[in-house]
Formats: structure tokens, C-alpha cells, sequence
């Protein structure tokens, strides 16, 4: 038990969370207990400006070549452009969704397996990889609402995803980083001093985060459970 | 009526016994902890088999459960009231006879199916597959059974994943390549990078936690998964 509670502890001090503020009234969600059974971009968007995030909007992403699109929110919260992707919809009941997937990408600056390795037990709700080709990081989290969940829960899983985002930039930032330059040449081994940039998600990222659960979804019991 | 239905769903999904004898309604009344009475019964109710619940001596309840012969543990963190808890820690250890599983494959992973994550322990020669689910606030038993219905599907997507990667597990391509002869001192970057850092200090944070959340470090639960008997993938 002691190890747990120096755990949540070490967390809470990495997190800033020991010292944050009371809750503020006005960051509240509206009707805290109703419970939610399906999203649209609509009420992410409303808990979003409920909950204080900054310049939200929603948006079709993708839809070329009459492959279907998605819609998106989008956030900004201290300077960081955050995505929140409405998925598993219409496979189950025609306008309705039942999971959304959030997602920060950032420039990869040449950081290791090991790092996003550590940093995937380091945080509790980031799922972060690396996609080589595009040169990017990505941290992510997939939240099911099929069964129920209610407003407030809703509220809090974005604002942990969030957090967690934060702290993994912090913890990136200061991260021993090599590779290899434009020229072919090694780059020295060196901390990365400087922040990393985000880069906003491109249709495909998004896409192939919505479709991993719908994928998912395809083999396990989501699909059949949800069937009329 | 619908509970009804996803519950009978999942349940005969996830064992293939009767649909009959395990109709049984999911509640509608959110739950706002995790114990290991309220875990185990839903784990029943839909259908996994041989649940057990144990305590460690650091107090720490596990429960252990089996989907279609795999087992699969919940761990229950965050229990500042006993037996209340708001962590549900759900994992399960991957092993393959194939040897080490690279860095590479447990990446592409993560980015292809992020619905929980891969975690690459003991040196590739496992790999804890995760997801952490949070009660704080409010969720229903159907959302909870949802969670590890598609949760207890990672091991078959690794399999899957792992047979389609053409990448040999010796981190071909990994870009990290070092050349040590021109890095700095270590002393030198670390002061420069504390410089940077302190200039670079992140903007603040709009959205906040209310005061007084946690959850837990997860590292030592995900190396002591690897230590049990879980998903085995042969060549």
C-alpha cells in the first residue's frame, strides 16, 4: 500500500496536481449525473466550453474518394491543439456513436522505442507510438461510452487526457534524443532542450485511429452486443 | 430491454455458454467505485469464468478472471476508502515462442489499436497488454463490461499484428543511432537543458484536475503481469 501511495504521490507532484487549484464553478460540467449512452461532436464540444476548453470547433475530416468522414473536435488547452474523433458510429444503430478517440500528435524528434516505452507505464491514460514514415508522435486514448457513463465521468476523462498530455510534453522535453539529419549524417546524442512542436492530425491519422476500435470491434463482442 | 440484450450478448460472446443462463440485467445505477465484490460479479454476470479475488501483502486486490483460456487480471488502485476504489488496472502478459518480441512490433501496435496499450517488458520476451479503466464520477456496469469486453480482444489483435509485421526483432530501423563521439558532456547538456527548460516552462494548463486526483505509477503492477501465465502465441 505504501508503494501505491508513494506512486500517486510521485504522480500528483509530476502533474502539478498537489497543487492545483480548487475546482472552479465555472469549469463545471452542467448536469454532472445524467448518465450518457452515445456521443456526437455536439456534446463533446458543449462539456468542452463547459469544462474551459479554448477555441473549440468541430469538423469533417477526410470523406475523399467516398470513403466516409469524420467528425472531429477540436480543442486548444496552454498552447496545445488537441482532436477528439467521434467513432464506432453507424455500425450499430444508424446515428448514434458509442466511443471516441483522442488524439495529440507531435513531431518526433528522434525519441526511442525505450522512451515511449517508460512513458507508456508513466501515464495512466496516453497511449503513445511513433510513426516513422510521418515522422510523428502520437499520444492517444481511446474512451468507450456504449453502456453508460455519466457527464461528469465524461468530463474528467477528457480533462485526465489532457493533464497526462501536458506532463508527457514536460517529461519528452527533457528527453536524451539522437538520430539521424537530412544529410544522412549521425546527430549527436544530447537532451532535447527545446519543446517539442505538435502537428495538427491529417484525415489519415485520424482515421486510422477511428478505424483501430472499429477494428477491434469487428472481432469482439462490442458489435454483437449492440446488435438490435 | 437493451441491457438485457448487450448483456446476454457479451456474455455469450465472451464464453459461448447459453445464452439463457446468463441473462442477467446490467444494473443502470452508475457505479462510482470498484471493489473487488462489485468487479467480480459483473465479470460473472457477463460471462468470464474462474474469477477469484486476492489480496497482496502491500493490500493491493487482484482479481483473476478467464476469457475463452486466457487469463486476464484486474487490479484495483486508488482505494483511498476501503474496499473503494477508483483504478481498475486490466492486463494480461503475451508471450511468444516465435523469441523476443521487438520494439518495433509493440510500437506499431500501439499506433494501429490504441484502444489500450503494449507495454514491451523483461526484454521483449513479454509484452503486458493494459488499459486502465477510471470510475471517478460515475460508470455503469455496461460501460465497465464494455471496457473489458474489447479489452480481453487486445490479445487476439497483438496476435494478429504480430503475424503480419515482416520486421525481425533485432530493431532494425530504429533511428536512434548514436554517435557518442560527438556528444556533449553530459554535465554540459544537462545544465543547458535545465536553462531551457526553466525558459521553456509549459504554458499553463487550462483544464484542471479537482484537487486530490490520482492514480497510480503503473510500472511495478505491469512487471509483476509478466510474471503470470497469460496469452501464448505459437509460431
Amino acid at each position: 500500500m505504501r508503494k501505491l501511495m508513494l506512486a500517486a504521490a510521485s504522480l500528483a507532484l509530476m502533474t502539478g496536481l498537489a497543487q492545483a487549484a480548487p475546482a472552479d464553478d465555472k469549469r463545471k460540467v452542467s448536469n454532472p449525473t445524467a448518465v450518457v449512452q452515445s456521443i456526437t461532436a455536439d456534446d463533446i464540444a458543449g462539456i468542452l466550453r463547459e469544462i474551459g476548453g479554448a477555441d473549440v470547433s468541430i469538423s469533417d475530416v477526410g470523406g475523399e474518394n467516398g470513403e466516409k468522414s469524420e467528425k472531429v473536435v477540436s480543442f486548444n488547452d496552454g498552447g496545445v491543439p488537441f482532436s477528439i474523433a467521434i467513432t464506432l458510429c453507424e455500425k450499430v444503430d444508424p446515428g448514434k456513436c458509442y466511443a471516441f478517440a483522442q488524439l495529440m500528435m507531435l513531431e518526433d524528434k528522434g525519441y526511442s522505442y525505450a522512451t515511449l516505452n517508460t512513458l507508456n507505464v508513466d501515464t495512466v491514460t496516453l497511449t503513445l507510438f511513433k510513426n516513422e514514415k510521418e515522422a510523428y508522435v502520437g499520444l492517444a486514448r481511446i474512451e468507450i461510452v456504449d453502456g453508460g457513463v455519466t457527464r461528469e465521468r465524461l468530463a474528467n476523462a477528457i480533462t485526465w487526457y489532457v493533464v497526462e498530455v501536458h506532463d508527457a510534453l514536460k517529461k519528452l522535453t527533457q528527453q536524451v534524443v539522437a538520430g539521424v539529419s537530412a544529410d544522412g549524417k549521425t546527430k549527436a546524442l544530447a537532451l532535447d532542450a527545446a519543446a517539442p512542436r505538435p502537428v495538427k492530425p491529417g484525415p489519415e491519422a485520424i482515421t486510422q485511429m477511428t478505424n483501430a476500435l472499429e477494428r477491434l470491434a469487428d472481432k469482439r463482442p462490442l458489435k454483437k452486443l449492440n446488435t438490435k | 430491454m437493451r441491457k438485457l440484450m448487450l448483456a446476454a450478448g457479451m456474455a455469450l460472446a465472451m464464453s459461448g455458454a447459453a445464452p439463457a443462463a446468463l441473462a442477467q440485467e446490467l444494473s443502470s445505477t452508475p457505479m462510482t467505485h470498484f471493489t473487488a465484490t462489485n468487479v467480480s460479479a459483473l465479470l460473472t454476470k457477463i460471462g468470464a469464468q474462474n474469477v477469484t479475488s486476492s489480496k497482496d501483502a502491500d493490500g493491493i486486490t487482484t482479481i483473476v478472471f478467464e476469457v475463452a483460456g486466457t487469463k486476464y487480471r484486474g487490479m484495483l488502485l486508488v482505494c483511498k476508502t476501503e474496499p473503494n476504489c477508483l483504478g481498475l488496472l486490466l492486463g494480461v502478459p503475451v508471450f511468444s515462442d516465435g523469441g523476443t518480441i521487438s520494439s518495433e512490433v509493440v510500437n506499431s501496435f500501439n499506433g494501429g489499436a490504441p484502444f489500450g496499450k503494449a507495454y514491451r517488458a523483461k526484454d521483449g520476451t513479454a509484452v503486458v497488454l493494459f488499459r486502465y479503466v477510471i470510475s471517478d464520477y460515475g460508470i455503469l456496469e455496461g460501460n465497465v463490461a464494455s471496457n473489458i469486453a474489447n479489452f480481453t480482444g487486445m490479445p487476439d489483435a497483438f496476435k494478429r499484428h504480430l503475424a503480419s509485421q515482416t520486421i525481425a526483432s533485432n530493431q532494425v530501423g530504429n533511428p536512434a543511432t548514436v554517435n557518442l563521439t560527438t556528444a556533449k558532456p553530459a554535465a554540459a547538456a544537462a545544465a543547458e537543458t535545465k536553462a531551457a527548460v526553466a525558459a521553456k516552462a509549459p504554458a499553463a494548463v487550462g483544464l484542471k484536475l479537482p484537487a486530490g486526483s490520482e492514480h497510480a505509477d503503473l510500472t511495478s503492477y505491469l512487471e509483476s503481469f509478466a510474471k503470470d501465465p497469460g496469452y501464448k502465441i505459437s509460431k
